[in-house]
């Protein structure tokens, strides 16, 4: 019976996602959330999202793309590798760590989608966890896309060498100007 | 004796006003002295414009090694040199910051030159001259913004060709074209394009640099040869030597805020402070993203667009620009401390309208 | 708008003043001896208490403006809460007891009296006002250790990134905003008092005029320069060769994988295909008399699908109420942006640049929206599937030709040149 159930939500889940291609709700929690406007690109690989025949959406697939595109589709449990190719890294990564069935199921909580990524995933390695940029209406596959105030701070600490060079530089720049001024203005007196 | 004729008089008016004869180097090396007083800081803020300047033209030079000024182009080629070129992230955002930051100080050496009555006789073609640079600055930050091709370069300009448009209908007459015609000169096109992109190119990259070093070779001329203005009502008791005393200073405040710079280009790409949207690369056939603004320092024309009607904008633009322009003979017998109080106004009016612009903006017109 | 005034324009104020002031006045504080009421014997009753309560009650302020996070960590754990609330409403009482003898004995003592001006004893007497309503707080609002970093350090902070959030402050106690409008109006009133020297520490240290020093000999100078020189060398070459070295790397440029390739080509290729489709817009706008906008199966009435009319201009097509097609402009008649093609519940299409709505029957923008003029109607020509033109409507609604209800199903809709007016 247990198992019967399963297959039926599975079914379900499947035939859902084969109809349903976008999932505004997610769009609409994080604009909500961060207060600014974001498009479909946070996840598709088409600003405009994936209804339409340009690249990147369902329109534009080719007959292997559209394999792949049910392949992704059918990726329930979390752990599968995902390569849909009307989704970027980050929608594959969001797939591939829930599952589809998750997934779905967070479409009526949205604010779930992040305490369910967890702080691990950081694609575009700015020190700030996907999650967080979900939540923050930023880009998680653009470095330079991020709350600057975060931002500011791991970028920093990832160049501290330049940083402590930096100091030195500056901090002998203005010994030599001090020194040089009290030289030549005693001189010159 | 007779009075002198009006080719007497015009050549006395310049040779006040740019004693030529001064060009030695005891006039302007060891002889010059800087008055030290209250003021006196405002002095570094001509030289921190200067700096930003080289900085903006050093790291402009080097990005036009990568940079490809076509739509198809553009916008790749910024990816290109922001993702993937070793430091082209860092000197793409040194350009940016450097923007700012020079504008910034422009605004702010203009407010201060403004309160310390520096436009006085026979500083007078320097303000002009300062007054030109603010416009080719200006100019210079509208231009540079379209290059990246990006939403919000090319949706922000065709906003801004489109108000000359509006412009026109309060025009009278044989005027009504005027706007129109210096649109289609920018924009090259019925809309903004590939032609537009071009002329914008050229002009950041060649025409407003020409300028600028022509006018600008002027007033820091100009400056060495009239020398550092009064400032205050009563002459400074102190004063010490331009050479090597002032300039050493200068030095000092030059390397403190490069590395500012450097640390704020090291630590916040400029891109994180837009919504990623407005980033990405133009795309025609597409609605307007929302959010379409102009950069920072046009929010104090910007906002009041919005919020005030047009006419009431262009009267007052037309005010302010030919007001500029005739300030040294407007407020010739005013004392500091009103321009101090206009200065302090203009200031206050700035940091409000830039800071507080959306703010007030939502809490007139309401949403967002 | 009380709240706006008392907790945003007030506390901006307040900043401003205090930083300008405070600078303004450093100046001379820096030539200043220290007052002579600071002497040691009158610092026990008053000087003390106050400064040591209140500097240590401060710093636990900025400790948890700076750190709100791990605070709240911190005052998650009963002992620790309750430690930080007892000494802080200690402090607070030492404090408040100092300030009191302060006040008191200025308004006592002619000596004093005469040192001191009205501001000075207003700033005091706001003083006593901030730190009473801070008690206040504490004993009748327990544990503001904790609800604090969830009420007045978010408001602080989002006044400090200049996005000011006040919407919870007008909740809180009355002796919290009390306490709060106390704090800003003391930021206001401290540049003009003489008590600046309050920055000091209280103890019985003279602030001895700058710039005493003994005279350098001769050759200190030469030895000055020469550091000088070496000094800025040494930073230039740091800068210089650390400069060229990232130069170089710049300009030699990046060693891309083959994976990095063909994604950057194939961005260029994408870009360099719609370019590709605009030329062959215009192209299909200059050769042909009418262009293909959609069929009719294919129309909505609430989301509408994007062309490009003869000017090249945005447009939209929906479908009408008639079972008609409506074609609309979609380049704003405000500062020209794209609007969005989605009608909301009031028929109306919106401007996202500047917030203009527009009715799409009409075409008219409703009052409140900045652009005034409507959007234009496109005309279109109706054609069956072999080609035959069997309606048209001009863009003023003139119509021609009656399809029955399975021509208009199986329609396509053009637009035509000859409605396109400067085509």
């Amino acid at each position: 019976m247990h198992f019967v159930r399963l297959l039926a939500i599975g079914a379900l889940c499947l035939w859902t996602a084969a109809r349903v291609v976008a999932f505004p709700e997610f769009q609409r929690y994080s604009q909500r959330h961060s207060g600014v406007s974001i498009d479909c690109a946070m996840c598709h690989i088409n600003p405009g999202g994936p209804v339409g025949s340009e690249f990147g959406q369902i329109g534009s697939l080719d007959a292997q793309d559209q394999a792949r595109l049910n392949q992704a589709r059918a990726a329930l449990n979390p752990g599968q590798i995902v390569d849909n190719p009307i989704l970027n890294a980050f929608g594959d990564r969001i797939v591939q760590s829930l599952g589809m069935l998750t997934v779905l199921q967070l479409r009526s909580d949205p604010a779930g989608l992040a305490p369910a990524l967890g702080n691990v995933s950081d694609l575009d390695k700015d020190g700030i966890p996907d999650a967080t940029e979900y939540l923050d209406g930023t880009n998680p596959l653009d470095p330079e896309s991020g709350k600057p105030a975060l931002l500011l701070g791991n970028r920093l600490a990832g160049h501290w060498l330049s940083l402590t060079f930096a100091f030195i530089a500056l901090g002998l720049l203005l010994y030599g100007l001090l020194k040089l001024r009290r030289g030549l203005v005693k001189e010159n007196e | 004796m007779r009075s002198p004729t009006v080719w007497e008089r015009i050549a006395r008016f310049f040779r006040e006003r740019f004693p030529v004869e001064k060009l030695s180097y005891d006039e302007l090396v060891r002889k010059k002295t800087v008055p030290i007083h209250r003021r006196s800081w405002g002095y570094y803020t001509g030289g921190l414009v200067l700096l930003f300047l080289l900085i903006q033209v050093v790291t402009g030079i080097f990005l036009l090694f990568y940079y490809e000024p076509t739509t198809t182009d553009a916008s790749s080629s910024v990816e290109y040199l922001t993702h993937y070129v070793p430091n082209g992230e860092f000197l793409r955002n040194i350009h940016a910051w450097s923007a700012s930051f020079m504008i910034g100080f422009l605004l702010l050496h203009f407010l201060t030159t403004l309160s310390m009555k520096a436009f006085e006789k026979p500083r007078e073609l320097t303000w002009l001259a300062g007054v030109l640079l603010l416009f080719l600055t200006f100019a210079f930050g509208f231009t540079g913004y379209l290059l990246p091709w990006s939403q919000i370069s090319v949706n922000a300009t065709k906003v801004v060709l489109q108000s000359l448009v509006q412009a026109s209908a309060f025009l009278p007459g044989g005027l009504a074209s005027l706007p129109l015609d210096v649109r289609l000169a920018l924009q090259g096109g019925e809309s903004v394009g590939q032609p537009t992109l071009s002329r914008f190119f050229a002009i950041h990259v060649v025409l407003l640099p020409v300028l600028l070093a022509v006018i600008l070779g002027f007033h820091l001329l100009s400056v060495q040869l009239l020398g550092m203005s009064q400032g205050v009502d009563t002459p400074a008791k102190r004063h010490e030597r331009f050479f090597p005393s002032y300039i050493l200073k200068d030095f000092s405040v030059w390397t403190v805020a490069f590395f500012i710079l450097f640390f704020l280009a090291l630590g916040i790409p400029f891109a994180a402070f837009l919504p990623y949207p407005l980033a990405e690369p133009f795309y025609a056939l597409g609605p307007t993203p929302l959010g379409i603004k102009p950069e920072w320092y046009f929010y104090f024309v910007y906002y009041p667009l919005e919020l005030l009607p047009f006419p009431v904008i262009l009267a007052g633009m037309t005010i302010v620009v030919i007001g500029l322009f005739l300030i040294p003979w407007i407020f010739r017998k005013s004392s500091r401390r009103a321009m101090t109080a206009l200065a302090v106004a203009g200031a206050l009016y700035l940091l409000i309208i830039t800071i507080f612009g959306h703010d007030i903006y939502r809490l007139v017109r309401g949403g967002n | 708008m009380l709240d706006l005034f008392l907790y945003v324009v007030i506390a901006y104020i307040a900043l401003f003043v205090v930083i300008v002031g405070t600078l303004f006045r450093l100046r001379a504080l820096r030539h200043a001896a220290a007052p002579p009421v600071l002497a040691a014997h009158a610092l026990l009753w008053e000087g003390i208490p106050w400064f040591f309560g209140i500097v240590i009650v401060l710093l636990a302020h900025l400790v948890e403006l700076a750190a709100r996070y791990p605070w709240q960590l911190l005052v998650a754990h009963p002992l620790a809460l309750w430690l930080i609330e007892g000494m802080g409403l200690a402090l607070s009482v030492i404090s408040f007891i100092g300030l009191a003898v302060l006040v008191i004995r200025r308004l006592l003592s002619p000596r004093v009296r005469a040192v001191i001006g009205a501001t000075d004893m207003l700033l005091l007497v706001v003083l006593l006002w901030v730190v009473g309503t801070g008690i206040g707080t504490a004993i009748a609002d327990r544990w503001g250790t904790a609800w604090s970093t969830g009420t007045t350090v978010p408001y602080v902070i989002s006044l400090l990134a200049f996005h000011p959030h006040y919407s919870g402050i007008g909740d809180l106690p009355w002796a919290a905003q009390a306490h709060i409008i106390g704090g800003w109006v003391f930021l206001l009133l401290l540049p003009f008092s003489r008590f600046l020297y309050l920055l000091a520490w209280p103890l019985p240290v003279r602030l001895t005029p700058a710039g005493v020093s003994p005279p350098e000999p001769a050759d200190l100078a030469r030895r000055n320069a020469l550091r000088g020189i070496i000094g800025i060398t040494g930073g230039i070459l740091l800068v210089t060769g650390a400069g060229v070295a990232g130069l170089i790397r710049y300009l030699v440029g990046p060693h891309l994988t083959r994976e990095q390739s063909v994604t950057l080509d194939q961005e260029r290729l994408l870009r360099l295909e719609q370019a590709t489709q605009e030329r062959d817009l215009i192209l299909q706008r200059e050769r042909e008399d009418y262009i293909l906008v959609s069929t009719m199966s294919e129309l909505n009435r609430t989301v509408g699908k994007y062309f490009t009319d003869y000017q090249l201009r945005p447009a939209l097509a929906f479908l009408g109420l008639d079972g008609f097609p409506m074609l609309i402009s979609a380049k704003c008649t405000h500062l020209g942006c794209t609007v969005g093609n989605t009608v909301n519940t009031q028929n109306q299409i919106l401007c996202p640049c500047h917030i203009s709505y527009f009715n799409i029957y009409t075409g008219v923008p409703t009052p409140a929206s900045p652009a005034k003029l409507p959007l234009p109607h496109i005309g279109w020509v109706l054609r069956d599937p072999q080609g035959t033109e069997i309606a048209s409507q001009t863009s003023d609604g003139k119509r021609v030709g009656q399809p029955t209800p399975a021509q208009l199903s199986s329609a396509q809709v053009f637009i035509a040149k000859r409605f396109s007016g400067g085509a």
